[in-house]
């Protein structure tokens, strides 16, 4: 009867054209989409040549400045600064229009920068070009202290200050990919696992007499409900890992997104997300006398707030649950799934990934007991 | 009005899971205003950036570093565990890591600390060159006073002394007009379309399949109403339902916000919000005519509002998309919303009349191309079910 209630429950999903399509083309759409948008985040993040404007006013400070300048400047992306020299009437036009980050011009002795107050977007490269101009005026107060004091040092400074010097060596903990667009992937699989949580919802509904005529049929068959409801789990489970495969073998193949070489344990954290997805809607369906809708309402509801708090929209989202209520990272399911995907392309051991599923599968296996219970033995006194 | 009053009715039985839906994107619009990075004022301050120091030196030199560096950043001390530090790293929480090695006084002081700082950043990052650059500033300022033939702890002070004195940056305002909206009033209303659109599916559609079912709507069409007096009732309603959503979220951006919610500048981008809710409104009332059942109706709304939102700038601004996404973004509503609402944000500078109109005017047109849709399948549909 197991195998009878599987095929028959596959077979009604398979008869659904418009669920079918959209269970298969949810994550498909989406993760297109999602490649699509982020492809120029990478690029956003990266350092490339700051536009500036210089405006000279023939003091000797412009000859030394236009000296390190020259040695900034480049037209290619791998240099530090792109500048244009212009009088001030023309820099400040150029910074209206945003054509330049800011304007270098000297204020007496000093090397001051000025910006655009409505380009905030551009904080950063602001903040580069005013350590810029912080470490020039560093370098010519020093030089006139030293002058006052210790004069007879000069050479030594200026041997120093000529001398290309780098006191940093960039070192790395970890091999893996530090590409912030892919937490975006992993939590759109998360919400496609999740969103099996509709189809053990409507399971748990159909063998609920008072919800549903198919219920109260089931209800009154001498099938044996745990056997009836396991086939339909798993018809549920089939079909919505299937789905979930497809779509992962798109966003791979496909789209090109990195999960690293260990596809096999990517499939199997979307197969046990798959599980929990449904054993949640599994529950909540069986759980309590609310209507139908009502336990839609309230499984909608857990599933945004959960991809919401796993970073779906907003990225570090799970860092800043980890910061006031890390407990909850632990429980969502959303975050788990994604957690496991991140924890296989970022650490080489799989500890963490396992310490993840092993907690899916508990969470799993208190849905569906949970659910089981509340289904079991239900009385109805009329129908 | 029986199909306007049946409308409310059914939107009666339904109110439950209507509320859980509101209380839910409340919920959400509020952790994404308030998670929102501070904005903006007008003076200019360097970028804040968050730091880990691992500082196994412990002198003097050491010390003043770690200081000056606390001095712009976000700087944490307490010791984090590798595992930590990637979580952080990879999720932006952390953009720079400095571990200072034992012995980079002597170095220092040798003249001779030539690459003896670790640092560890996201490869190629803005951030990390920005640090960088910091970082070399301050212990190349030190460098030449030692140089110079100061001790290191006078040399720490003429540095500490020098940077005070560097003259602030000038921010140069275009504008006339000083704004004085807080400005997550603005990220309140960058998140509504995608609220908007994912309230009204899961509110007001259910409504709409249940009014559109086959024999429903059959024994509408055969009684002695109109079909256009039912089309009008069922807009009438749907206006009606649509604008109390948008009420309710008004007045939840009135009790948080309070004054800042009624500048000139939130009540335009008010404006432009109650344009964007035609646009959803005709989109629910399009996708409901193919009566889609409720898991399908959750896909499709979400597959709309994710793809508006990360295509049109509402989750990620638009200044990081490329030019490409942005080329497409144009040809959605929401891409013109996020512009209206991003020069509300700056509406010291760059407030422009003429510019507000048009982004109206262009998103207006988009939900009349949408009702034109939804009129012509509506018609098809009709007339392939009798």
């Amino acid at each position: 009867m197991y195998f009878h209630a599987l095929k028959y429950t596959l077979k009604t999903l398979l008869h659904s054209p418009g669920e079918l399509f959209w269970c298969f083309a949810f994550p498909i759409i989406l993760a297109t989409m999602f490649s699509f948008a982020f492809s120029g985040l990478a690029e956003s993040e990266t350092f490339s040549a700051i536009p500036v404007a210089v405006v000279q006013n023939d003091s000797d400070l412009d000859t030394i400045l236009t000296e390190i300048l020259d040695g900034l400047n480049t037209s290619e992306n791998d240099g530090f600064l792109k500048i244009t020299y212009a009088s001030e009437e023309d820099a400040l036009s150029l910074l209206k229009n945003n054509d330049v980050t800011g304007i270098l011009s000297f204020d007496g002795d000093a090397l001051t920068l000025s910006i655009a107050s409505d380009m905030s977007t551009l904080r950063l490269e602001q903040s580069i070009l005013q350590v810029f101009a912080e470490q020039f005026n560093l370098n010519y107060g020093a030089i006139a202290d030293i002058m006052k004091k210790h004069p007879e040092r000069l050479p030594d400074v200026i041997q120093m200050l000529t001398r290309e010097t780098g006191y940093l060596t960039e070192t790395s903990f970890t091999e893996g990919n530090f590409d912030e667009s892919l937490t975006y992937f992993f939590n759109l699989i998360a919400m496609t696992c999740l969103y099996a949580a509709m189809m053990g919802n409507n399971i748990a509904i159909n063998n609920q007499a008072n919800l549903s005529a198919l219920g109260a049929r089931r209800c009154v068959s001498p099938v044996h409900h745990l056997v009836s409801i396991s086939g339909d789990l798993s018809a549920a489970l089939i079909f919505q890992s299937s789905s979930i495969f497809i779509g992962i073998a798109y966003m791979h193949f496909a789209l090109g997104v990195d999960f690293g070489s260990q596809f096999g344990y990517v499939l199997l954290a979307s197969l046990i997300g798959c599980t929990t997805g449904i054993s949640l809607g599994f529950f909540i369906g069986s759980f309590g006398y609310g209507t139908r809708e009502s336990k839609f309402g309230l499984l909608m509801t857990i599933i945004m707030l959960n991809c919401l708090a796993s970073g779906l929209m907003i990225g570090n989202m799970r860092m800043y649950v980890e910061k006031f209520f890390p407990i909850y990272n632990h429980i969502n399911p959303a975050a788990l799934i994604s957690d496991s995907l991140y924890a296989l392309i970022v650490y080489p051991s799989h500890e963490r990934y396992f310490i993840n599923l092993l907690i899916l599968i508990g969470l799993s296996a208190v849905f569906g007991i949970g659910g089981f219970i509340s289904v079991r033995r239900k009385k109805y006194a009329s129908l | 009005m029986p199909v306007f009053k049946s409308f409310f009715k059914i939107a009666g039985k339904r109110l439950r899971s209507a509320c859980i839906y509101f209380i839910i994107y409340t919920v959400i619009i509020l952790v994404f205003s308030f998670t929102a990075e501070s904005s903006f004022d007008g003076n200019f301050q360097s970028s804040e950036l968050s730091l880990y120091i691992e500082d196994h030196d412990g002198t003097d030199a050491s010390r003043a570093l770690c200081a000056y560096l606390g001095s712009l950043h976000e700087v944490t001390t307490e010791p984090l565990s590798r595992e930590e530090i990637a979580d952080r790293m990879y999720y932006r929480m952390l953009n720079y890591v400095l571990i200072i090695p034992q012995g980079f006084e002597e170095r220092l002081l040798a003249q001779n600390a030539d690459g003896f700082l670790d640092s560890v950043l996201i490869p190629g990052s803005s951030n990390g060159i920005f640090v960088n650059l910091q970082v070399t500033q301050y212990i190349r300022s030190l460098q030449t006073y030692l140089a110079g033939g100061y001790t290191l702890s006078s040399a720490v002070e003429a540095s500490d002394r020098r940077l005070a004195e560097i003259p602030a940056v000038k921010a140069v305002s275009f504008g006339d007009e000083k704004s004085v909206t807080d400005n997550r009033v603005f990220y309140f209303y960058q998140y509504l379309p995608y609220v908007f659109l994912l309230i009204l599916f899961a509110g007001m559609a259910p409504i709409l399949i249940t009014i559109n079912e086959p024999d429903m709507r059959r024994r509408t069409l055969c009684s002695c109403l109109p079909a256009s007096g039912r089309n009008l009732q069922l807009a009438a309603a749907c206006t009606l339902y649509a604008l109390l959503v948008w009420f309710l979220f008004m007045l939840l951006g009135l009790v948080i916000f309070r004054q800042d919610f009624l500048t000139r500048y939130s009540l335009l981008a008010m404006g432009n919000s109650l344009v964007f809710l035609l646009f959803c409104v005709a989109v629910t009332l399009f996708v409901s005519i193919f009566s889609p059942n409720e898991n399908v109706l959750h896909m499709i709304s979400n597959i709309i509002g994710l793809s508006m939102s990360f295509l049109c700038g509402i989750f990620v601004p638009q200044n990081l998309l490329s030019d490409g996404v942005l080329a497409v973004g144009k040809f959605l509503p929401a891409y013109w919303y996020i512009g209206i609402n991003d020069m509300l944000a700056l509406s010291e500078q760059t407030f422009d009349l003429h510019v507000y109109l048009q982004g109206l005017g262009i998103q207006f047109l988009f939900a009349a191309a949408a009702f034109a849709l939804l009129m012509a399948f509506s018609g098809a549909r009709k007339r392939s079910q009798l």
